[in-house]
């Protein structure tokens, strides 16, 4: 898997299909098509409910968390965003649309 | 037959009402049988669609709870696993076909109720196989089989690639490019029937509803584990009874098993679902295939060992049983 | 159905028997949701502690038992979905090599008829040494007695540290927890919520101790400091 992740467009599908655990410091999320449970923080959460409110690309989800945030993002953030993403596909929280 | 009359697990089967009135020594009896058979969720998916549960003993309601989970669990697992594989084949319009125990899945059959399937069956055409094979590695899956000797075995004797797991997941993925093996006496044309296949669930396709109740009766009485030939027939039972609401499936039942040349295990289906499950099977259809039927003393035998194997616990043993297993052990080869 | 068996010598014939009990209930219990934890409760203290074979949670539990608390299970905590509580299973404890002389020095210290209480002990099995220990007559008499988990305790045996409670989130708690179930995956939505609930009424901790005196005492402790905030669920 490589940048051609930045081109796919994700959503969260079917929805209501997360179940969640909010405590302090992490969210867990347990998903009822894939039975896997899955520890958030709250930067992996945020990018979980963009997701959430519609379709997206990496491009859009960037935009989206410096809207946000009020300033640009810096090159590590931006790497991070991409592992999010990367890592919300493989465990199949978001799919291509 | 006096054999299977007097099974209880059999008379369950065909009767789930009789749960609420079993002694304690009869659930046990009952119980152990369908553990044996595999046939233990089943009950419970009965009891519930039934709504008896609650008037079964406790134990028996935990033993239920139990094995409804198992069957949700394997469901959601193997349902999971076809939305990864579609993820892997992202882009491509293969054609990948589920068999078996994913197709009944996709197609919520009321077979899978309290059902359990370990692994997920796909067909691709043979010319492809290797670009699926690809794929799957590609998205994270593994081969089971590491030495070259075990690989060289399935890619030239077996129908199949060597199987695949994800290490995630732990479902076992065998991809095949035909039904039955390469040295199997009965070779129905693979062509026919992936051209027949249907869409369903996830962009998948499925077999035509008569080519899957073929292709499980194939597997009657073939494979090894003559002790799953009770849950075998069962599935054949559900299909008849859920596909034969629809007329046109009797109608192109036996023509295709003729064109297939599956009519001997269709034959077999269609005599033991009727024998062992009352299965409500027009008569015309029983007169249609009544001359792709054995001799009258292979029929014989097969009358008198089949109910036998089925109704017989692994505890009960003793030499009759022997003879039963291993005669028809032998005979299906 | 029974290909994971590896035969075992008559002589340690228990040994087998003790395989093949688990093997059933993690088997065929799962209407249960399963921890591989020591479980004992007290006075209303519902305590899980979930660990990995070594930690000594074992040998915790069973000394717990013979400190006043109620032996739900040394390895085994079925937790009831429906009822919400833990439900005891308190067959004979499976002690293990150093833990066996551990425990007979620990129960021959509160009662004199100790030896009848352990089996002879089995050499060679799989595990090593192996002695089976007769859980508690309380224990025993109160193995219909459920309760409701309110306490998660993470041990970790060490032999040259200083006794500590050490406080962990509940996001932890929640994952050992999970970590620690057999059949979190298999039952799938009402585990995780029944998980979720569990923490949500529970006080968490982590415990590290050099011997298992250190170890009841932190226990002891933990559940004192936390009295009043259990009071209020």
């Amino acid at each position: 898997m490589s940048d051609q992740i930045k081109n796919i467009t994700f959503n969260v599908p079917d929805g209501n299909n997360f179940l969640w655990s909010e405590w302090e410091d992490a969210s867990v999320v347990y998903d009822k098509r894939s039975g896997h449970t899955q520890v958030l923080n709250e930067f992996a959460r945020e990018i979980l409910a963009l997701f959430e409110d519609g379709p997206k690309k990496f491009d859009d989800i960037c935009f989206e968390l410096e809207e946000i945030m009020g300033n640009d993002l810096d090159d590590e953030s931006l790497a991070l965003i991409f592992q999010t993403i990367n890592g919300f596909d493989s465990m199949g929280l978001i799919e291509p649309v | 037959m006096p054999h299977t009359d007097s099974n209880i697990l059999i008379n369950v089967l065909r009767n789930p009402n009789l749960m609420t009135g079993l002694s304690t020594y009869e659930w046990n009896e009952c119980l152990r049988e369908a553990k044996i058979a595999g046939l233990a969720g089943r009950l419970a998916a009965d009891a519930i669609y039934l709504d008896i549960i609650e008037q079964l003993p406790l134990k028996v309601q935990n033993t239920f709870q139990s094995n409804t989970y198992k069957s949700q669990s394997s469901t959601r697992k193997i349902k999971w696993e076809i939305n990864r594989v579609r993820r892997a084949m992202q882009g491509n319009d293969e054609k990948l076909i589920l068999l078996k125990g994913g197709a009944y899945i996709a197609e919520e059959l009321k077979c899978t109720q309290g059902r359990v399937s370990v692994d997920l069956d796909v067909l691709v055409a043979k010319n492809r196989i290797d670009f699926a094979e690809e794929k799957f590695l590609a998205a994270g899956w593994e081969h089971q089989v590491e030495n070259d000797y075990d690989q060289k075995y399935y890619r030239e004797y077996a129908h199949e690639l060597p199987p695949m797991v994800h290490p995630e997941r732990y479902i076992s993925i065998d991809v095949y490019y035909t039904i039955l093996p390469m040295t199997s006496r009965v070779k129905p044309d693979i062509q026919k029937m992936i051209k027949d296949s249907v869409i369903s669930l996830d962009g998948f396709y499925v077999f035509s509803k008569v080519d899957m109740l073929l292709h499980n009766v194939v597997h009657l009485f073939q494979d090894e584990e003559i002790r799953s030939s009770l849950r075998n027939l069962l599935e054949q039972h559900d299909m008849f009874t859920e596909f034969g609401q629809n007329e046109t499936f009797w109608q192109s039942l036996v023509p295709r098993a003729v064109e297939l040349g599956l009519t001997r295990s269709l034959y077999y289906s269609l005599h033991f679902t009727k024998l062992i499950f009352q299965t409500d099977i027009p008569e015309n259809v029983m007169t249609e295939i009544a001359p792709y039927g054995p001799g009258a003393l292979t029929m014989g035998l097969m009358n008198w060992m089949v109910p036998a194997v089925i109704s017989t616990t692994l505890g009960a043993g003793g030499l009759n049983r022997w003879i039963c297993q291993n005669g028809l052990y032998m005979r299906s080869h | 159905m029974s290909d994971e068996f590896v035969p075992l010598p008559a002589k340690i014939g228990m040994v087998s028997l003790e395989m093949g009990l688990n093997w059933h209930v993690a088997s065929d219990c799962k209407q249960y949701l399963m921890f591989h934890a020591g479980v004992v409760a007290k006075e209303g203290v519902g305590l899980i502690m979930p660990a990995a074979s070594g930690s000594g949670k074992s040998t915790l539990a069973a000394g717990l038992s013979y400190r006043g608390w109620q032996l739900h299970s040394d390895e085994f905590g079925l937790y009831d979905m429906n009822s919400q509580e833990l439900v005891p299973y308190p067959r004979a404890v499976s002690l293990k090599n150093e833990s066996i002389a551990v425990m007979r020095d620990w129960v021959s210290s509160v009662d004199d008829k100790y030896n009848e209480y352990f089996t002879e002990e089995f050499h060679g099995t799989p595990k090593g040494t192996i002695c089976y220990m007769r859980p508690h007559k309380d224990s025993i008499d109160k193995m219909h007695v459920k309760t409701r988990p309110n306490l998660i305790i993470l041990p970790i045996f060490d032999a040259t540290a200083t006794p500590e409670i050490r406080p962990i989130t509940k996001a932890m708690a929640f994952f050992r927890l999970v970590l620690s179930s057999a059949n979190y995956g298999d039952i799938g939505k009402d585990a995780f919520l029944a998980i979720s609930r569990i923490i949500e009424e529970s006080e968490v901790c982590e415990i590290i101790y050099p011997n298992l005196e250190e170890a009841v005492k932190l226990v002891e402790e933990f559940v004192e400091k936390t009295s009043e905030s259990r009071g209020q669920l």
